[in-house]
C-alpha cells in the first residue's frame, strides 16, 4: 500500500446531514490500485467492501464464524484497530492469517477511522 | 424424456454440484462429529448458566475438536430465545432454569468439510417443553420419511411438515427450511432454502430444519440433521 489517492470525505467536510449516517473515507487496494469506496459509521467494514465489489463471501453473514471475509492493513492502520477478540484470533491463528490481516466483519467504521486504508486479500 | 424433465433435471445437477474435496465418507464423519458435539455442549448446560457463557462453552468444545471455523455462527440458546429465528440475536443475559428447554444449533467446518446439526434439551420435565422437544425430532423423521418413501420435492416436504407441525399444535417456522450441505463452502454453489426446489433433494447434499414454536412465541423447539436414508438413525 501506497500513498492514498485524493477521495472527498464527507466526514470530514461535516456534509452529511444530522439524521444520515457520516461517511467513512475508506481507500480499498485492490490489485495494487486504490479506490475510494462507500462507507458508513456504526457499519461494518465488510458490507461496505461488498457495496464496492469486492468478492469476500462472507458466509457466516458477518458473524466472525467463517473467514472468508479476511483482509489486510498497513501496519500503521492495523494499530489503530480495535483488538482481535478471543474468536477471530482463534480463527486468524487456524486459518494461518498473515500479519496484518483481520476478519472485516469485525471492524466496525468510526470517525476514528476515517482515511482507513484496507487491502484485498489473495 | 420431455424437454420440461430435461430442464428440471439441469437446475437439480446446478444446484446439487459439490466441490473438488467432497467426498462420502468425510461428510459422514463430520456429521457423526458435529453430533456428538451437539451432545457435548447440551451436558455442559446447567441450570444458571447465563445463554452468552454456554455459547463461548460450546465454541471452545468445537475448537478442541479442531472445528474453530463455522459455515454458520454458534448457537445455543435458553428459554424464550428458543423462539428467535436463524441469526437473530438473542436477548441478552437469559438464565437457565432449572425446568427449562434451551436447543443447540451449530455449523461447524472440520478442515474442508461442512457439518450442520442442531437438536433441543431440557433441563426439568416441564411436558409441554417436552412435548416440543419431542415433537420437533418426530416431525423431523416424518419428513425424512416422506422424502425417502415418496420422493417427494423440497418444496413439498416443507408443505407437509408445515401441516404436520399445526396438527401437533405448532407452527413451523419456515425460514428455517432446508438447506445444502458439502465440502466448503456450499454458499458458492447454491445459498437458497431446500423449500423452494421442484426436485427430490438428493441425500447427503441437503439438511433438514424443524423449527417448531407455541403459537403464543414462549418457547420452541429445534432439530436438524442431514438429510439420509433410515440407515442412518438406526
Amino acid at each position: 500500500m501506497g500513498q492514498v489517492v485524493a477521495y472527498s470525505s464527507v466526514h470530514a467536510s461535516g456534509a452529511a446531514t444530522p439524521d444520515a449516517p457520516c461517511r467513512v473515507a475508506v481507500t480499498l487496494w485492490d490489485g495494487g490500485l486504490p479506490r475510494a469506496i462507500e462507507a458508513f459509521e456504526g457499519e461494518a467494514l465488510m458490507p461496505a467492501l461488498k457495496r464496492a465489489g469486492l468478492p469476500l463471501l462472507a458466509v457466516c453473514g458477518g458473524k466472525g464464524a467463517c473467514g472468508t471475509c479476511r483482509v489486510a492493513f498497513p501496519p500503521a492502520w492495523g494499530a489503530r484497530l480495535a483488538p482481535p477478540e478471543k474468536r477471530e484470533l482463534r480463527l486468524l491463528a487456524h486459518l494461518k492469517a498473515r500479519e496484518g490481516e483481520r476478519l472485516s466483519c469485525r471492524i466496525t467504521l468510526s470517525g476514528a477511522l476515517d482515511g482507513l486504508e484496507v487491502e484485498a486479500c489473495e | 424424456m420431455s424437454a420440461v424433465a430435461e430442464k428440471y433435471d439441469d437446475i437439480q445437477a446446478g444446484l446439487e454440484r459439490t466441490g473438488a474435496a467432497f467426498t462420502v465418507e468425510k461428510m459422514l464423519g463430520v456429521r457423526g462429529i458435529t453430533r456428538a458435539a451437539i451432545h457435548e455442549i447440551a451436558a455442559r448446560c446447567k441450570p444458571g448458566m447465563v445463554e452468552e457463557d454456554a455459547v463461548e462453552m460450546a465454541k471452545d468444545i468445537l475448537a478442541g475438536k479442531g472445528m474453530v471455523q463455522g459455515w454458520h455462527d454458534v448457537y445455543v440458546r435458553f428459554g424464550t430465545n428458543t423462539t428467535k429465528t436463524f441469526g437473530a440475536p438473542s436477548d441478552p443475559g437469559i438464565v437457565l432454569g432449572k425446568d427449562d428447554i434451551f436447543l443447540i444449533d451449530i455449523g461447524p467446518v472440520l478442515e474442508k468439510w461442512e457439518g450442520d446439526g442442531g437438536d433441543t434439551f431440557m433441563t426439568g420435565s416441564n411436558p409441554a417443553y417436552a412435548k416440543c422437544a419431542e415433537d420437533a425430532r418426530t416431525l423431523f423423521h416424518l419428513v425424512r420419511k416422506k422424502w425417502e418413501k415418496e420422493k417427494a420435492t423440497g418444496k413439498a416436504l416443507y408443505e407437509y411438515a408445515e401441516k404436520e407441525a399445526r396438527k401437533m399444535g405448532w407452527e413451523l417456522n419456515l425460514d428455517l427450511s432446508g438447506h445444502r450441505i458439502s465440502d466448503f463452502p456450499h454458499a458458492a454453489i447454491y445459498e437458497g432454502p431446500m423449500n423452494t426446489v421442484d426436485f427430490t433433494p438428493s441425500p447427503l447434499l441437503w439438511v433438514l430444519e424443524i423449527h417448531i414454536r407455541d403459537p403464543a412465541m414462549t418457547f420452541g423447539a429445534f432439530y436438524e440433521d442431514m438429510l439420509l436414508d433410515d440407515s442412518y438413525f438406526a
